[in-house]
Order: structure tokens, then sequence, then C-alpha cells
């Protein structure tokens, strides 16, 4: 394997906009919605871990 | 993060009550597009949809250093410098194409009922991604539920996770120190 900068985790500047995804309840949830009411804080993780 | 789908997450925000939107990334989107594998995970998203600070690993409410980060972007303040990232990641865009599909496909399998198979394609994708504790963590729930249910325990994961990170370096897998597994 080997290191590929494009791979890193991503730290500042990405437009990462375009996220799209479904909500608990299995309705539509769009990223870009959301900032319509300004900035977004996003905290990734797995309930049960 | 949950690759098993909606439902194994449900129980979960219904038992927290929380009042945000909580979003069921099954897919592993967000993590192919940020780049991280391992949770919890803190992001901040400016009004414009640019990436202005994140924290890879190790991110809590419960810290005041974390909030203090928080408050200070929600308030309109720059945030600062992103911590230094302890996940990087070693994998070009064709295999993390490969353990994705992979991640997918196992998915699709434990919905089928097929869980030996979903295991297997999980254990395939670790051995191309052997930091990658979201994808360790997911073969532990599936093949050990009474570990995750109804509570955690969270003493068996540490000690799970040091007897294969023995096992790999006895393997030779990442070199004699093993694999720099992240642990939240």
């Amino acid at each position: 394997m080997s290191r590929s900068p494009e791979s890193s985790p991503r730290e500042k500047g990405t437009d990462v906009s375009g996220v799209e995804l479904t909500d608990q309840a299995g309705q539509p949830w769009r990223l870009s919605a959301a900032l319509r009411r300004g900035a977004v804080v996003l905290v990734f993780y797995r309930g049960d871990w | 993060m949950e690759h098993t789908g909606g439902d194994a997450a449900r129980p979960f925000v219904e038992r927290a009550r929380t009042t945000f939107p909580t979003v069921v990334d099954e897919h592993g989107v967000t993590s192919t597009l940020l780049g991280f594998k391992a949770v919890p995970n803190g992001v901040l998203v400016d009004g414009d949809g640019v990436l202005r600070w994140a924290k890879y690993g190790g991110f809590s409410i419960d810290k005041p250093e974390d909030v203090a980060v928080v408050e200070r972007f929600l308030g309109g303040g720059d945030p600062g410098p992103s911590p230094v990232q302890a996940t990087p990641y070693t994998l070009g865009p064709v295999e993390r194409e490969l353990v994705d599909t992979k991640l997918r496909l196992g998915r699709l399998l434990e919905s089928l009922n097929r869980r030996d198979e979903a295991v297997t394609e999980w254990r395939a994708a670790l051995r191309l991604d052997p930091e990658n504790l979201v994808i360790r963590k997911q073969i532990w729930a599936a093949r050990h539920p009474e570990r995750f249910h109804p509570t955690i325990d969270w003493d068996w994961q540490r000690e799970r996770l040091k007897r294969e990170r023995e096992d790999e370096i006895a393997a030779g897998i990442c070199g004699p120190d093993g694999c720099p597994v992240p642990w939240a």
C-alpha cells in the first residue's frame, strides 16, 4: 500500500456542501439545505460503540 | 456512521432524545469524502459549505476544549487550526474504492441474513485497510453482539484490539510495531 496525498483526511477548505444522506426515519437530508440557516457542526459517532 | 443502516441507529437516537437532526451514513459517503477511518469526529462547516475545522478521533462534547472551538466558531470566530490528525490514510484511491465496495457488499449480504459472507467481505476490507477501526468494530458487532447490547463492553474491546494487533504483528502486517490503530 502506498501513501496517497489526495486521500489524506480533509482538514480545511474542502467543499462538502454536496453531501446528501437520509435521516434515522429514512427521510432525505441535504447539507446544502441545512447550510441555508448558517454554519453547521457535524458530529460523527456510532451509537453503540 | 452505521453500515448496517438506519434500523441499527434508530434505537440509540430514540434513547438519546436528541434535538438535532441525526443522519445515517450506511454507505460511508462521509468517510470517503472526508478521509477518516475512526469515530467520534467533529467537523465544522461554514455557511458556504466549506470545511473550516476537523478533529478525527476523540471528539466529544464532554471535552471543554472541543466545546470551546464549537462555541467560538458558531459565534462567528475563527476555529483555529485543526488538531494534528492521528489517523493518516495509507491507501491509494483504487484500494480505497475496493474497501468501500467490500463494505457495501458486506452490508447487502447482512441484509439478506448471510452474515458469514458479510463478515468475510468486511475481513477482506480490513486486510486492505488494517488501520480502520470502523471496519474492525463492524466485524466485532456482527460476531459478538452481546458485547455491544444492551451495554458496551469497553474492556472487551480493548482486550480484543490488543490481541488482534499481536496477531497482526506476528503475521508481519504493518511491520514490527503493527498497524497504528486509532483508539477513540
